[in-house]
């Protein structure tokens, strides 16, 4: 025990330094080597349009370019990518594209303004099943039109924040010749792009592999001559990889905890960098407001005013998570209702005597003798241990739950169906840094995880101002008010923390910078190793 | 050995092997969630009336949607011509899939059954020999231990020591046997060593008690008295008839090793049938699920038979049973 006190400091010493020095600015890039690292899933089906799971998408981050991307080097920035400018018109309703030229597929094929056109009407066709970029692009785009071989029009169907979606790592451009070959790409024999590497081998089960794309369009990109993803399903597995040294890099779900990440510090001492960082992910706590109890508005107040989520981020996520707040003012500034007006509203206030009072009332008032009901969660990471604790939190106020354990794929499958009353946790991934993500995935009547079933004209209409402001300030001002009445109101959807976790990089991996979704900077495009 | 016994084993081997594929085919399906919602619903969306068609559409694509005596007629048919159709995660045909793994499992288990047999049939001559002394109480120790670690913990603990004593561990790149042999060894034999203390334990713990049980009858104490070594007494006379039930236990063993590995071939990254079986059973892939565990209950099975087959040749008795 006193070891691992002793080695708390040294563990903030280095998330410091870690923080404060981004990994190799200041050294000159050489070229060479292998990076290593890990996917902690077999993706099976690799097309990069059709699926969602962050596997596919890191299996093939490095193979495909888009027409926009998060700037490696500085991931808050949208920069260009296969587009090299870009206008939008004064409506903010037209957005025109100019491609790089020269540019060419990993099999020769020279990339056009046509290959665009295929690859986003692939994902905007309704019958096509696109559950990451086709479903934020859908309701915004009208149409899309390759002007000349170098030129592509997308015309909106009301002004909207466009450009995060493109950027986002699911819209990536596909060859129009390797769709019409193989109909999908789903399978390694279709994974040709023009990103920084090229598809070399799925060893399924155990192995991705990328080598050099050295006619990258970028010159002198990439520096490393491959990278190797191994397969790495059991986290015991994924941290003894970590300590022997076999992986560079953690940089993927889920992030290390923080007893594992003193565990790999004891390990590997001034080898690694070990940093605490966001997950862009929100832990909910889902109320189906259709179903008893949860039909009844005071019910779900009562459960928003009982969950301690201090007590919750400090025992299960070990306190790497921003309690109580629907927007993290890391992840999206400003636009973040101020953390202590958050924790001074009914719910999250400290100490939780009063709330839990009332909240005892409330119950008591539907139910005198308490309520038994039972509570859905998906037995991943470490779920049931945060629904054990939110049960135990529930009990105080005469809600008595029986926790109902579902294997992660069918777990989804319950909760799209609504046949639940109760989710005790379930985290969302964002998938771009737009504010708006959260609202329009949890929280309005058409929102993607509206479990719950949760409708406020007023929440719909304020989510819609806001997407479609174009003036950052009163952007941001919808935004504090959206934060604010959701906050105050009978929610289906109750936030309990920002999700944040530890992640390390061996101090060879120079110029990587985590990207702020789990989705983003995994292509290794600038990356380069010290030895 | 008859061939009338030979025959009937055979023909009890059919409709056995014929259950368990109704079992696997109905269990599949009593599972919650099938393949179409997990397809429509991974990355969390809404039922609405667009998921609903998706899931429909999905099912029809599949087969899904016909009744469950089709869907297994049809799935038997094409199994017996060696065609277990195409896997919904991979979309690729199984037997492919099976190719792949099934050899690299095939191999965990017999690496793991050699080196038990190698270390546990010593140890249990030992500890039936030296009754009661220090020797047997240490390797009874060690059954005991064998038997009350379950292998995840044995193959974490394994991993875990390797990693901080060593600062090493197995090589997460699989290479098959006959690219290099040493490479493919120095993956395989740790979830072999963590597989093989567990299941080595039964197997000294019978090997004693059938040869403490041998080296008391009448012929053992013949062959002493006629003036042999107690080495040759042992081995030669006593050791061999002591073996039958082992025989018999490995065997079954050998079977039940192909459904155990799934943990192990996760702990030590080995890209096997198991893992493989892992992946597809959380994503509900019924052509692949239902193909590798038939697979394991024919190995099982035809194990078995060879056993039965061994042991009626080896104990002349066991023909007219």
């Amino acid at each position: 025990m006193k070891r691992i006190r002793a080695l708390v400091p040294m563990l903030a010493l280095v998330l410091a330094v870690a923080l404060a020095l981004p990994a190799g600015g200041q050294d000159k890039p050489r070229s060479g080597g292998v990076v290593t690292w890990f996917d902690y899933g077999d993706p099976g089906r690799l097309d990069i349009h059709a699926e969602s799971p962050l596997s596919v998408q890191q299996a093939t981050a490095g193979i495909y370019s888009g027409l926009l991307q998060y700037d490696p080097e500085d991931p808050v920035k949208i920069a260009p990518d296969l587009a090299e400018r870009w206008t939008a018109s004064p409506d903010g309703r037209t957005y025109t594209f100019h491609l790089r030229r020269g540019v060419k597929w990993h099999d020769g094929q020279p990339f056009t303004a046509a290959d665009v056109k295929a690859t986003f009407d692939r994902v905007l066709n309704p019958g096509f099943k696109s559950p990451k970029c086709g479903a934020r692009l859908k309701p915004m785009v009208a149409s899309v039109e390759a002007l000349d071989p170098n030129t592509v029009q997308f015309r909106l169907k009301a002004a909207a924040p466009f450009l995060p979606s493109i950027a986002s790592a699911w819209c990536r451009i596909a060859a129009k010749h390797v769709l019409d070959k193989h109909g999908d790409l789903q399978k390694p024999e279709a994974q040709i792009g023009t990103g920084p590497f090229k598809f070399k081998r799925y060893e399924r089960g155990n192995l991705i592999e990328w080598e050099k794309n050295k006619d990258y369009f970028v010159p002198g990109l990439p520096y490393v001559d491959g990278v190797k993803q191994f397969i790495l399903v059991g986290g015991p597995t994924q941290l003894a990889a970590a300590k022997a040294g076999r992986i560079m890099l953690w940089d993927t779900w889920p992030p290390m905890r923080k007893t594992q990440a003193e565990e790999l510090a004891r390990a590997r001492g001034d080898a690694v960098d070990i940093y605490q960082h966001p997950v862009n992910t929100i832990w909910i706590v889902y109320l189906h407001t259709q179903k008893p109890p949860f039909d009844k508005p005071e019910m779900r107040r009562a459960v928003n005013l009982a969950i301690d989520r201090h007590e919750l981020v400090a025992k299960t996520l070990e306190g790497a998570g921003v309690p109580c707040a629907i927007l993290d003012p890391k992840l999206v500034g400003d636009y973040a209702l101020p953390l202590d007006e958050v924790k001074k509203l009914p719910g999250c206030r400290q100490p939780k005597d009063q709330d839990v009072e009332e909240a005892k009332k409330l119950v008591a008032k539907h139910y005198p003798n308490g309520v038994d009901l039972e509570v859905a969660v998906r037995s991943v990471g470490n779920y049931l241990d945060r629904a054990q604790l939110l049960l135990t939190q529930l009990r105080r106020i005469g809600i008595r739950g029986t926790l109902k354990s579902y294997e992660s794929a069918a777990g989804f499958a319950v909760f799209g169906k609504g046949d639940f009353t109760m989710i005790a946790t379930q985290d969302r991934a964002m998938d771009t840094t737009d504010p708006g993500d959260v609202f329009a995935l949890v929280y309005t009547t058409e929102a993607g995880s509206n479990w719950g079933k949760f409708s406020d004209p007023k929440v719909d209409d304020l989510t819609d101002r806001a997407l479609k402001e174009p003036d950052r300030a009163k952007r941001a001002k919808l935004y504090h008010e959206l934060q604010r009445h959701l906050l105050q109101a009978d929610l289906s959807g109750i936030p309990v923390a920002w999700v944040e976790g530890y992640y390390f990089r061996d101090k060879k991996l120079m110029n990587h910078r985590p990207g702020w979704t789990a989705y983003d900077n995994n292509t290794f495009m600038k990356v380069w190793l010290k030895e | 050995m008859s061939s009338r016994y030979i025959a009937r084993r055979l023909l009890m081997f059919v409709p056995t092997l014929l259950g368990a594929s109704i079992l696997i085919f109905v269990i599949l399906r009593l599972v919650p969630g099938d393949i179409a919602e997990i397809l429509v619903y991974q990355s969390g969306g809404e039922r609405s009336s667009i998921q609903e068609t998706q899931i429909t559409q999905i099912r029809q694509e599949l087969g899904l949607d016909r009744p469950v005596v089709v869907q297994y007629l049809d799935w038997a048919a094409a199994a017996m011509r060696g065609d277990f159709g195409q896997s919904y995660l991979q979309r690729r045909p199984v037997t492919e899939i099976l190719k792949e793994r099934v050899p690299r499992s095939l191999e965990l288990a017999l690496l793991t059954i050699v080196i038990a047999m190698l270390w546990a049939v010593p140890l249990g001559v030992i500890s039936a020999v030296r009754q009661n002394t220090w020797a047997d109480y240490l390797v009874r120790v060690l059954s005991i231990s064998g038997l009350s670690m379950p292998i995840f913990f044995t193959g974490v603990l394994m991993l875990y020591l390797l990693v901080r004593f060593f600062g090493w561990m197995p090589p997460l790149e699989f290479v098959s046997f006959t690219a290099s042999p040493v490479e493919n060894l120095k993956q395989l034999i740790w979830p072999a060593l963590a597989q093989a203390f567990y299941i080595s334990a039964p197997i000294t713990r019978l090997t004693r008690s059938q040869l403490l049980e041998v080296i008391r009858q009448d012929y053992v104490r013949t062959a002493r008295a006629k003036g042999l070594g107690e080495q040759r007494v042992v081995y030669r006379h006593a050791l061999g008839n002591s073996l039958l039930p082992v025989v018999t236990f490995v065997g079954w063993w050998g079977g039940r090793l192909l459904g155990g590995i799934v943990i192990v071939e996760i702990i030590f990254s080995v890209p096997g049938m198991g893992s493989a079986l892992a992946t597809a059973v959380s994503q509900r892939d019924y052509p692949a699920v239902q193909a590798m565990v038939f697979v394991m209950a024919l190995v099982f099975l035809g194990i078995n038979l060879v056993v039965d087959f061994l042991y009626a040749w080896l104990d002349p008795r066991i023909r007219y049973a």
